[in-house]
């Protein structure tokens, strides 16, 4: 009897050790490179801030409550990765940043968000300044946010909401998501109405920090 | 955060055959009969995921550090049951073409019993099986929690030290495999369907105390 429950114990473990599991399927990425087509090529413009560069340091503006919503933007798009591949840590000095998120005028209120859809509450901006190659950024990366005043104003808890989708917005394109997504589910879509990131996001930035960029990070 | 239990079937089969054995055999329970062991060493785990995007990469712990409690019981001369629990820190790497990154860490925590052959006065084998747990902060593979348990399977070969201050203090040396199937909630939702088999190795130095001393032939 010993002797059949020690045979049946190993070839159990030999059984454990069968095959490994697919890889699933990642379809679904949408285009986040910039491409141009100047004369008879296509340019590439592929960014992502390399794995020797992080953790990723953001700095954010110190009025209102914009630390909050850089942090919650930092740690929605660190959420996407699976295997590490994006770490982001939020800075006070803004000349050891990489990027940089400011209000562009006046400061919303920081009040509990109205997350009813509400279009044109908010704005922003994402800016890359390149080097004369054209293949390198010279310095940090500029985001700037700003609250829209045309029509209708809308209540500082609809602005609120608004401002927390379009950082997670505009952080993506910090990350190297320069193009926006055609479909509205997505959160890189270009006015956002969604809150988090979707499926297809996810897939696009996973996808962008395992490819080959072709613009390189600014000098640390 | 939301443990989930499972056990596969081979497992519970497994841990079932173990529990009728030390029932067929009751252990006569003299207290120079128990010894406690306690092992220290180092453990190579195998790839926990292999995935491709772009590029085909895995992800897979270091080496890292292994320490077990044991407590052994003699059932009738040349074999022996025990409990073990077996607790590993890890940091956790990603290998990709162009080399390896920090992708976090993580500890796990096995519970097994075993049955010991002692073949020699110095050399013998265990079976063993039971359950494992991962540890870790909720973020990439584990941000949707950990998986729960997961069954575990070892086997280990133990050899005592032909030396007097070894005998003393139990001294051995020992190789241990053992292997288990690892997915995650998050992994799940990735698109994986199925665990992948994980194996470790770990090579230990134990030190026992009470049981009379020594192995048993």
């Amino acid at each position: 009897m010993t002797r059949r429950l020690v045979a049946t114990l190993v070839v159990s473990l030999a059984l454990g050790a069968c095959k490994d599991p697919a890889i699933p399927d990642r379809s679904g990425a949408y285009a986040f490179a910039d491409t141009a087509i100047i004369g008879v090529d296509t340019s590439v413009t592929l960014f992502r801030w390399p794995t020797t560069r992080m953790p990723i340091r953001f700095w954010p503006d110190p009025r209102g409550n914009m630390r909050f919503l850089v942090e919650r933007a930092v740690a929605v798009w660190q959420d996407q990765f699976l295997y590490g591949e994006l770490r982001g840590v939020v800075v006070s000095d803004s000349t050891a940043a990489d990027v940089l998120v400011q209000w562009a005028d006046s400061v919303p209120p920081d009040v509990p968000p109205d997350t009813t859809p509400r279009p044109n509450a908010c704005g922003g901006v994402t800016t890359f300044d390149y080097d004369s190659t054209g293949f390198a950024l010279a310095g940090p990366v500029h985001v700037s946010l700003t609250v829209l005043t045309g029509g209708s104003p809308a209540t500082p808890a609809q602005v609120q909401a608004c401002m927390r989708r379009l950082t997670i917005h505009e952080l993506g394109h910090s990350l190297g998501l320069l193009r926006h997504s055609a479909f509205d589910e997505d959160i890189m879509y270009g006015a956002p109405i969604v809150n988090y990131p979707s499926r297809f996001d996810r897939r696009s930035v996973e996808v962008l920090y395992h490819s080959q960029p072709t613009v390189q990070p600014p000098p640390p | 955060m939301t443990s989930v239990w499972r056990f596969g079937g081979w497992a519970v089969r497994g841990t079932g055959l173990i529990g009728l054995f030390l029932t067929a055999y009751p252990p006569n329970r003299l207290p120079a009969q128990v010894s406690f062991h306690v092992a220290l060493g180092a453990r190579y785990t195998s790839t926990l995921v292999h995935d491709s995007l772009v590029t085909a990469f895995d992800l897979r712990p270091a080496l890292a550090p292994a320490l077990l409690v044991s407590v052994r019981d003699e059932l009738r001369p040349g074999w022996s049951a025990d409990a073990t629990l077996d607790a590993s820190p890890s940091g956790l790497r990603r290998h990709e073409v162009g080399g390896s990154f920090d992708a976090g860490s993580f500890t796990t925590f096995a519970f097994t019993v075993g049955l010991r052959r002692h073949f020699t006065p110095n050399a013998s084998a265990r079976v063993g099986v039971g359950g494992m747990r991962y540890l870790a902060s909720e973020t990439g593979v584990f941000r949707e929690g950990t998986g729960g348990i997961f069954p575990l399977g070892s086997i280990a070969a133990t050899y005592a030290l032909p030396l007097p201050f070894a005998q003393k203090h139990q001294i051995e040396i020992e190789a241990r495999y053992d292997i288990h199937r690892f997915i995650t909630p998050a992994l799940r939702t990735e698109g994986f369907s199925s665990a992948r088999p994980v194996h470790r190795v770990a090579v230990l130095v134990r030190a026992g105390w009470g049981g009379g001393g020594g192995s048993t032939p």
